[in-house]
């Protein structure tokens, strides 16, 4: 076949053209930690000034301090908006409310250490829980506090128990980090499974996850073995992840019926949008909507918060 | 009822086995596999082109494969409940010199909702590894390679 510059000639362009007046529109890139972001604006600060020091010192942790190896790629449809995935992503709660595997093996809970930490703009969000003494007798009084639900339970034992067994491959206890870059970029660590999540908006009504799921040189075949087998905590068939499509296909089949409307359900969602060190809360939704608004120029509305912050 | 071939034999063990998934019968899943030696795992065609080790889904005993669909017999697991056809095809079946089978099978799922709108959910293949013992055909291992690897909203349901 012909190179297509070949044709461009051939075809007796005008002297006006000039072919280097028609190339790609230039993407402006930056990397760190071996992550390669781009942008095509002119105003957008120095990538590590975007990202801030949380994302930063946790892209060190995750991606740098062992050098990762790629161990497959996981792919998954979801039928909502990308928008919606960087809420799931940032709220702290919803773990222990939709996920019954994580609570009832207690990987994650709402009486666990952790919290969220942002950037200065509030777009990026390390949301992280962290394993602490108390866990196990947490454990045993989220029996009364899930009573009535069906999202805690006890009686759920694993056949083969080496899938919940998990020894925590760094030894800072963190359990579970996801730390999510506006707007289209999460790094994951949930126990000893590494992905990177990245999201491909499908239109207003769908979003694609590429994620790519990562080992270390360093593994060794035991370790290997162990994240083929921690694989079915996360993606598309993951005890976890999988139900999160779910929620969000059922958010957006709401969502979209109410076309020019709009819904906001808060959790005492009003206040200063800042760090805390407990998960029963949704502010770092809250960072992302606000900066999600400056960036679209989007007028506020009368009605929602304005005595308390300005959003 | 005549004699079947070991091929016609292992076409009736895969369409028992679609149907009793088809049929939400999971409890009774775990018995096509062998409980001595058992290995399942659904992997991308992307993956395993590339040589990539990350499944899907990956059982690697049969606990594993108890497990898997425990959670939907609790129904203790939030998804979107399809009905699901299992279409398999170009069914091939070697004996091999150790008295193993290897066999395989194409795979076409089609989905339906609640509204009873159909859609195409997976295109693969099976590789399996199969014992006969004490007349019984038990599945050593299976490996689902899924070509249509970006999956609908999840992967709940073994293939």
């Amino acid at each position: 076949m012909a190179p297509l510059s070949v044709a461009f000639i051939s075809m007796r362009m005008p002297p006006s053209f000039d072919k280097k007046d028609h190339g790609l529109r230039t993407l402006r890139i930056a990397a760190y930690g071996g992550l390669i972001f781009g942008t095509y604006s002119d105003q957008t600060e120095p990538l590590e000034d975007y990202l801030g020091p949380h994302s930063l010192s946790q892209i060190q942790r995750l991606l740098v301090q062992r050098k990762p190896k790629v161990i497959g790629y996981l792919r998954q449809k979801i039928p909502g908006n990308w928008k919606l995935y960087n809420e799931n992503v940032r709220d702290p709660y919803h773990g222990s409310l939709l996920h019954t595997f994580q609570v009832s093996f207690g990987l994650q809970t709402p009486a666990m250490k952790g919290g969220i930490k942002m950037d200065k703009d509030g777009k990026n969000t390390w949301n992280h829980s962290i394993l602490s003494a108390d866990d196990n007798k947490h454990q045993g009084d989220l029996a009364a506090a899930y009573s009535g639900t069906d999202k805690f339970n006890p009686g759920l034992k694993l056949n083969d128990p080496s899938l919940a067994q998990v020894k925590l491959d760094l030894d800072d206890n963190i359990k579970t980090t996801i730390l999510s870059m506006f707007p289209t970029l999460i790094l994951a660590q949930v126990d000893n499974t590494y992905a990177v999540r990245h999201l491909r908006p499908k239109g207003p009504d769908a979003v694609e996850l590429h994620i790519t799921y990562l080992g270390f040189e360093s593994d060794t075949p035991e370790q290997l073995q162990s994240r083929l087998l921690s694989v079915n905590f996360i993606g598309p068939s993951g005890y976890i992840s999988l139900e999160d499509g779910e929620a969000l296909r059922l958010v957006q089949e709401g969502a979209k019926m109410r076309s020019g409307d709009h819904a906001v359900l808060e959790m005492g969602g009003i206040g200063v949008i800042q760090d805390t060190d407990y998960l029963s809360q949704e502010i770092s939704i809250r960072g992302f909507w606000r900066h999600y608004h400056r960036m679209m120029a989007f007028g506020l509305d009368a009605g929602i918060n304005q005595q308390q912050e300005p959003v | 009822m005549t004699t079947m071939t070991l091929q016609e034999r292992v076409a009736r063990f895969y369409f028992d086995y679609a149907d009793t998934l088809n049929r939400g019968k999971y409890a009774e899943w775990p018995d096509f596999f062998n409980p001595d030696e058992c290995d399942y795992r659904i992997v991308s065609r992307e993956n395993h082109d590339l040589g990539l080790p990350a499944p899907l889904m990956g059982c690697y005993t049969h606990g594993m494969v108890k497990d898997r669909v425990a959670m939907l017999i609790d129904e203790a697991l939030t998804y979107r409940h399809m009905y699901f056809r299992h279409y398999i095809t170009n069914v091939r079946v070697d004996e091999c010199p150790d008295g193993g089978i290897d066999a395989g099978a194409n795979l076409l799922v089609m989905q339906c909702d609640q509204e009873g709108s159909a859609s195409t959910y997976m295109v693969g293949r099976y590789e399996d590894k199969l014992s006969l013992r004490e007349d019984r055909l038990k599945l050593c291992k299976r490996l689902v390679i899924i070509d249509s690897f970006s999956i609908d909203t999840a992967l709940a349901v073994p293939l």
